[in-house]
């Protein structure tokens, strides 16, 4: 089994194993120090290398093996515990991103498919009643004049798009303000501060 | 000198736990939104901060003689908003989220209006949620028309080139969300009960502690008992009397509050009574909805809103929209992650932050 490790540069000491690169990069952005390196590890060991009472060390050709003692102090320890416990946050973060992001993905490809489409609208200029050909042919598959289809695409891009700007901008903000918290407590406000951000101040 | 007053606010600013009064105001917010003060449309409950009922809205309690159906309100409120929309020569822009309520103001839009002039003078602002929400009417009636523009721009349109027109109000005419949340947790079965002190607080007390659930329940039962120019007997019209009579002014607000910060200069009484509409505000529709409870729900949540269903179902035969569409909120997705003040004042002042004690009421019905 293939698991993506968080290593400190200095030791290669395994800070925490991450499953997702985008928290890995998160986790990474927090710290000045750490590098992801993909290990192999057999499918019934007994690592867990989220247990800050486990101490290990990535040693040549990506073998594990124990951290040496002099490592093990107590900042190595707060950083440990503080980066584990932001993980679990960033996977909070997470939750809240993703249930806004769920309203822009009209379809399955939807990032690369609004990429796509913003140079095709771009193309086109309602005024001068000129529309890229790709608009013209949606136009004639759903069966509307072409100046209807580029509304809808319009509107459908400028939602997504709007949706997907504002959301990374506070996933950013977040994930800042965390990687500058430590502590169980002072995280948990700071995922309570980012879900009225993200969706509470919205609810009436 | 007049106190400083709000017309609306996120309450959240307010709370200072350390005033018993506040305190047991503030309760309340644990069951409705922050973002959703409460203003006593009969001025008779005193909230513990100044919040001026805006005049258009004090209750209405003549009912004499009244006797217009809710299709005769909808087509009279809908020639007094084309009336406007021609007079200073600008168009009606409805926001649309595909619900009961926007469909309708829609759809009477379309009866009242030539093909022609319907193209011309109204713009529907929508979303993509928009079509999921009412997907048979956007395609057989939006599309075709193609007068459509994005929804998620509402805080830029308080530039005054349109009519805005937005479909609140019809909630509290019917009943409340709350009811909703209520009967799925309680069943319906004893929706058209007579409300009583231990019903109310059953539902209460999960949000408050018993002593202020029994304090809450005296003040509304009270205003009922005083206030209240019709009907208000059963636990569904207790919970549609508090949405009615408190809630009534802030849901007027709550798009305005939005507005983009640029376009906040523009904003004062001449341009609300020109350019800023909800269709269903009209003091007709009020004296309907206290005349006619038996024309709100039946016996279950999915009849909610039933005599706008018929008014929809009317127009483009659609039965599976009028047996199974139920009320959802829609407007929190174009509120989602935007920004928004702390207060509106009563002379259209925004406020990015609340001091307390400029608005603090100490003649109030909570100490």
């Amino acid at each position: 089994m293939r698991v993506m490790l968080l290593v400190h540069v200095d030791s290669n000491g395994i800070i925490a194993q991450v499953d997702e690169e985008h928290r890995a990069r998160g986790l990474m952005a927090c710290s000045l120090n750490d590098e992801t390196v993909y290990v192999d590890v057999p499918d019934n060991s007994r690592y867990d290398f989220n247990d800050v009472n486990q101490n290990y060390q990535i040693i040549k050709n990506n073998s594990i093996k124990g951290l040496p003692v002099r490592y093990i102090t107590p900042e190595w320890i707060d950083l440990r515990t503080n980066t584990i416990l932001r993980l679990k946050y960033l996977k909070e973060l997470d939750g809240h991103a993703k249930s806004v992001t769920f309203t822009a993905s009209e379809y399955y490809a939807a990032p690369m498919f609004h990429g796509l489409l913003g140079t095709e609208l771009m193309k086109s200029n309602p005024a001068t009643n000129t529309y890229a050909s790709s608009i013209q042919e949606w136009a004639a598959i759903q069966d509307i004049p072409v100046d209807t289809a580029f509304k809808e695409l319009t509107i459908m891009h400028e939602q997504a798009t709007g949706t997907f700007l504002r959301n990374h901008a506070l996933y950013l903000k977040y994930v800042r303000i965390l990687g500058q918290t430590s502590g169980e407590e002072n995280m948990k406000q700071v995922c309570e501060n980012a879900h009225m951000e993200f969706l509470k101040n919205a609810w009436i | 000198m007049d106190m400083k007053s709000l017309y609306t606010a996120n309450v959240n600013p307010l709370f200072d736990k350390s005033k018993a009064d506040v305190s047991r105001w503030a309760s309340i917010f644990y069951m409705i939104s922050a973002n959703s003060p409460i203003v006593d449309r009969c001025d008779y409950v005193k909230m513990p901060y100044n919040f001026k009922l805006y005049e258009p809205f004090i209750l209405p309690k003549d009912l004499t003689g009244f006797t217009m159906s809710y299709e005769d309100c909808c087509m009279q409120r809908t020639a007094e908003i084309v009336e406007i929309s021609r007079r200073i020569n600008k168009p009606i822009t409805v926001f649309y989220s595909g619900g009961v309520d926007s469909t309708l103001v829609l759809v009477c839009l379309m009866k009242y209006l030539s093909p022609e002039e319907y193209k011309q003078r109204v713009l529907v602002a929508m979303s993509w949620e928009s079509i999921h929400e009412n997907p048979n009417f956007y395609y057989d009636y939006i599309r075709p028309v193609g007068n459509i523009v994005n929804s998620n721009d509402l805080n830029n349109m308080f530039d005054g080139s349109c009519i805005m027109v937005g479909g609140e109000h019809n909630d509290q005419l019917f009943g409340s969300d709350i009811i909703g949340s209520i009967f799925r947790i309680t069943g319906f079965d004893h929706a058209h009960d007579p409300y009583t002190r231990e019903s109310v607080c059953n539902w209460l007390g999960h949000n408050m502690p018993p002593d202020v659930a029994n304090y809450w329940f005296d003040l509304i039962d009270n205003h009922i008992k005083t206030q209240a120019p019709c009907e208000v007997t059963t636990n569904f019209q207790f919970w549609w009397w508090l949405n009615f009579a408190f809630k009534w002014q802030n849901v007027f607000f709550r798009m305005m509050f939005r507005v983009n910060e640029s376009q906040r200069a523009n904003i004062n009484q001449a341009f609300v009574n020109d350019h800023f509409h909800h269709f269903y505000s009209t003091v007709e529709f009020q004296k309907w909805a206290m005349l006619n409870p038996n024309l709100k729900i039946k016996n279950d949540w999915r009849s909610y809103k039933w005599e706008a269903k018929r008014l929809i179902y009317e127009f483009n035969k659609d039965q599976f929209y009028y047996d199974n569409k139920i009320k959802s909120g829609s407007l929190n997705r174009i509120f989602t992650q935007r920004k928004s003040p702390k207060g509106l004042t009563s002379d259209y002042e925004f406020l990015d932050t609340i001091d307390p004690a400029v608005f603090y009421n100490p003649n109030n019905s909570f100490l």
